[in-house]
């Protein structure tokens, strides 16, 4: 039905973007944007920019897995951590982030470092908060237990804490893909010489209508895929541990 | 650990941040940082004091402040009557809500250059931007609370021989409420952030414009006095609209 709704306002899209009521300058026919795509595909442009975004976005979210998953364990098996960290966590969620960004671009320049960098941060948050509210959710006797049956702190944090709060963290990694995502296209739209963003705020400046649709559509086909990834990921686990 | 323990670690918390700040300025002081990028906090503080002086602040904030709380009515009202809509018709939510999800957690900063050829520059299109970023926390929300009104207080309410217009009154609008005023609190931020980045992108006037010229210059202290201004905003409303909130959850649970 979905899609049946979907073409549906697709056709309705084109004949209104046909019959000349609108503007092309805001409602260009869809054959518009997909000629404009398709030269971007054909010049080699969209193929680089979007292997850009996409290193940009791995990288980052590379770190603020990494980072996130250790300071949220740290912070809920240690409560001075926790307590130094939690009314933090709390903070940036009620904080816009992006007034940030030009500092990031002013200290780290126009290159990949300025979008890694803040967008690591922007997702570092949800990931660590999950992660902790993971530990804490934890049957408190499982920890002792482990210690109990001989395990080292290594094997206890490996075999034990980890995959007890596995679920949990994969639940914030999925929040934090979404917002290295976002973190990487703000820094890129605002202030950049490469990557998706850039390249949609050249064609907007220029006013290139077409191209400008055809960009968001696959700017945001890259995200959707990026969710759909982790999303798959989370799935997987879940179904594993069930039998495990 | 109980309240008091984690009041403590909080005290803790803003020690840190003090600490830091201290340690900022010693550096900044001893000539460690170039106080062109990274102004001692207390040139900051003297510069924010000149700019409320001067009204140049006010005059900056204003405008940012009138599209937020546009965008945040537009978001809320729309994303309650939508939100509303859904709940109702259950094919309507069957085909729309799920759409609506995927568009939720896909970045709506890349939608920004359609917003811009359609509404131009002005105000209007910061104000429907940000009521694009807001209206989905609303709408989710209050679906979820309408979705979730205690089934023994619908079948009460049945059995009481309620008309349409006290059961809205007494068992759903109550019942929705606590839920909706979370909607809101986040709807605050994302509207926040939205009009901001609006700012940030093309705008001739604003917090959001502020932010971007002052970092290009070659001073920074404006930039931070402008940072410092936008979280204080945003900080402050929401614990406004926190406070708001508790108080609703208690009286529904009391």
């Amino acid at each position: 039905v979905q899609l049946f709704v979907m073409l549906g306002l697709a056709g309705l899209w084109e004949a209104v973007a046909r019959s000349g009521a609108a503007s092309p300058l805001v409602f260009p026919s869809l054959l518009a944007v997909g000629e404009a795509v398709w030269r971007s595909v054909a010049s080699g442009e969209l193929f680089f920019h979007l292997g850009m975004t996409a290193t940009e976005i791995v990288v980052a979210f590379a770190l603020a897995a990494t980072s996130g998953v250790a300071a949220g364990l740290l912070a809920g098996l240690l409560p001075p951590v926790r307590g130094a960290i939690q009314p933090l966590l709390l903070l940036t969620f009620s904080i816009p982030m992006v007034a940030l960004v030009p500092f990031f671009t002013i200290v780290f320049g126009l290159g990949m470092l300025s979008k890694v960098i803040f967008a690591a941060i922007y997702a570092f948050f949800p990931v660590c908060m999950n992660t902790l509210a993971g530990v804490r959710g934890l049957d408190p006797t499982l920890l002792p237990l482990a210690r109990s049956l001989g395990a080292r702190p290594w094997q206890v944090v490996s075999k034990f804490l980890f995959p007890a709060c596995l679920p949990a963290i994969l639940a914030g990694l999925e929040g934090g893909m979404s917002l290295c995502v976002i973190g990487v296209l703000a820094t890129e739209m605002l202030a950049s010489l490469f990557g998706m963003g850039y390249l949609l705020a050249r064609a907007m400046t220029g006013i290139e209508t077409a191209k400008v649709y055809g960009l968001v559509l696959v700017t945001l086909a890259l995200a959707y895929a990026a969710n759909r990834a982790i999303h798959a990921v989370r799935l997987q686990v879940r179904k594993e541990t069930r039998f495990a | 650990m109980g309240r008091r323990g984690e009041r403590g670690w909080g005290l803790l918390t803003s020690g840190l941040a003090l600490t830091l700040l201290a340690g900022w300025e010693a550096a900044a002081a001893a000539g460690r940082l170039d106080p062109l990028t990274y102004p001692a906090p207390s040139a900051v503080a003297v510069a924010a004091w000149a700019m409320i002086r001067s009204g140049e602040l006010a005059l900056h904030l204003w405008p940012t402040v009138q599209a937020i709380l546009g965008a945040f009515a537009v978001a809320a009202a729309s994303g309650a009557a939508l939100g509303l809509a859904l709940a109702a018709s259950p094919w309507l939510y069957r085909l729309a809500y799920p759409p609506l999800l995927t568009l939720y957690s896909l970045p709506k900063v890349t939608v920004f250059p359609i917003f811009m050829l359609f509404f131009g520059l002005g105000f209007t299109q910061r104000i429907l931007y940000g009521a694009f970023f807001g209206i989905f926390p609303v709408l989710v929300n209050t679906v979820a609370g309408i979705r979730d009104v205690n089934r023994t207080l619908v079948v009460l309410a049945r059995s009481l021989g309620m008309g349409r217009v006290q059961y809205w009154q007494k068992i759903l609008f109550p019942s929705v409420l606590p839920m909706f005023a979370t909607g809101l609190r986040m709807a605050f931020v994302y509207a926040g952030v939205g009009v901001l980045l609006s700012e940030m992108f093309v705008s001739a006037s604003g917090i959001g414009q502020r932010l971007v010229s002052t970092a290009g210059s070659v001073r920074m202290t404006k930039y931070f006095v402008y940072v410092a201004t936008v979280f204080t905003l945003f900080v402050v409303a929401t614990n406004l609209l926190r406070w708001w909130e508790e108080r609703l959850h208690r009286w529904r649970a009391g």
